[in-house]
């Protein structure tokens, strides 16, 4: 009996400590990854000399297809503007293009895009000032891959009349 | 004996495990910051995306770089074109404080583009005074934004900088309360009284007539911002139909329509001087009902 007691112990306490382990791992996975303040005020800080506009964050799950989200950005004519990703929060790297139309333009081009580009911040200044639409691609995965976020910050170049210039 | 004591020790640690997995799921302000505004977008996949997929996957632009643009293209001020200050008492209702919220953010931006420094504090302090009403006291903090603004009145950059930092504030405000979807009521109450400064403007509406025109691209963006609105305490009825009237009206302008068949841009077209005093008519309807709350 003492000799059982000991075994059911034992198997009790080694179950006890993969299981409890096995949640710590899920909940780390579940929270390290979006510190959305963090992550935006990083993004904000890569704006300067542009003034901040908005910000818009992405949960990016992986799934065992490719998928894929299209933010519109209105960017107005002859304005300056920034556009500051932060993919630091991402498990697995999202590629992040910029185009001059939206998906249902076969013909759309590319102005920008991340591939090949390990930085986890990176930032685009669009030439010409239209909507864009900003597309991120996430990979898909054969394996469970814990959600990431993804940070999208945009600036504008705030020039205005000064007046106390013109009157010199 | 020693086996159920066991048994009692292991129930009892997975239980305080559980308990801990279960508390850290619960979202905190910033997971909730994440989940809120990533309502905003839906992996779009194979299907085609509904309407509310379609709807809020936007950036919604800056309010005071609206009146920026509008103050470059020669927008002058006219007093007493603004809502007055005084209105605020009229506000009452949940709706009519979220709008004229809006509405006097741009007022304060158009007060301070062009240097009128008493007009741009009163601005500001009925701006403060929606955002306590309404229950966001956090964009104001302890007060050292107003006495920054009030000792940096005659520097408009600065000024600008403080503008820009309430927007700020107000974004993650929302944010964090799982209101993100509010930004668009704020926006589009500014957006019309931007509309309205610019269309009855004294200056000479050639320059400004391709900003108003410029702007006209975002009002369907806004419209299916509105409609997804699930607060059932605000009342944009009036403000959606309204927006669709000005869409509708623009949409019907012969130069407009023009568009379809050439590959002029929108920022091409040329309003003729009845199409833009009928473009205005909308507008000041629309802003009426808005600021009489």
């Amino acid at each position: 009996m003492n000799l059982i007691s000991i075994s059911m112990k034992k198997i009790l306490f080694t179950s006890m400590l993969l299981f409890s382990s096995l949640l710590i791992n899920q909940l780390f996975a579940q929270t390290a990854n979006c510190d959305i303040k963090a992550l935006k005020k990083e993004g904000i800080a890569q704006l300067s000399p542009f003034y901040y506009s908005s910000a818009k964050v992405s949960k990016i799950e992986y799934q065992n297809e490719q998928l894929t989200k299209e933010i519109e950005v209105p960017l107005f004519k002859g304005e300056q503007y920034r556009m500051v990703f932060n993919r630091k929060a991402l498990p697995q790297e999202v590629e992040i293009q910029v185009y001059d139309q939206d998906k249902s333009h076969e013909s759309r081009k590319a102005l920008f895009s991340s591939k090949g580009d390990n930085r986890d911040i990176l930032y685009f200044e669009p030439e010409k000032s239209k909507r864009h639409y900003v597309t991120y691609t996430i990979p898909a995965v054969t394996e469970t891959v814990e959600a990431g976020c993804l940070v999208f910050v945009l600036g504008y170049q705030l020039t205005f009349v000064d007046t106390s210039k013109a009157e010199e | 004996m020693k086996l159920m004591q066991s048994l009692k020790f292991s129930s009892l640690l997975i239980a305080v495990v559980f308990f801990a997995v279960s508390c850290a799921e619960a979202p905190n302000k910033e997971e909730a910051e994440s989940t809120t505004e990533d309502t905003e977008e839906k992996i779009e996949e194979k299907n085609e995306p509904t309407e509310e997929m379609e709807d809020l996957s936007f950036m919604l632009p800056s309010p005071i770089q609206i009146a920026a643009m509008f103050n470059r293209a020669g927008l002058e001020y006219k007093s007493g074109l603004t809502n007055p200050t005084e209105n605020q008492s009229k506000y009452n209702t949940k709706t009519a404080k979220y709008l004229n919220f809006g509405v006097y953010s741009a007022d304060l931006a158009y007060t301070v583009l062009n240097n009128q420094q008493q007009e741009s504090i009163d601005y500001l302090g009925a701006v403060k005074n929606l955002t306590d009403e309404i229950g966001m006291p956090s964009v104001f903090g302890t007060g050292e934004l107003i006495k920054s603004f009030e000792q940096n009145i005659g520097n408009q950059d600065t000024i600008l900088r403080i503008l820009t930092t309430i927007k700020r504030r107000t974004d993650e405000y929302l944010a964090e309360n799982e209101e993100q979807s509010k930004e668009a009521v704020f926006f589009s109450s500014a957006w019309v009284e931007g509309m309205y400064l610019g269309a009855n403007s004294p200056s000479n509406q050639a320059k400004l007539t391709t900003r108003l025109v410029e702007q006209m691209t975002i009002v369907g963006d806004l419209i299916k911002a509105l409609k997804v609105q699930n607060d059932p305490s605000l009342d944009l009825t009036f403000l959606i139909d309204g927006l669709k009237n000005i869409r509708d009206t623009f949409n019907g302008f012969e130069s407009v329509k023009q568009l379809d068949n050439s590959d002029m841009s929108i920022s091409d077209v040329e309003l003729t001087e009845a199409e833009l005093n009928e473009l205005t008519n909308q507008i000041n309807t629309l802003r009426t009902k808005i600021i009489e709350g």
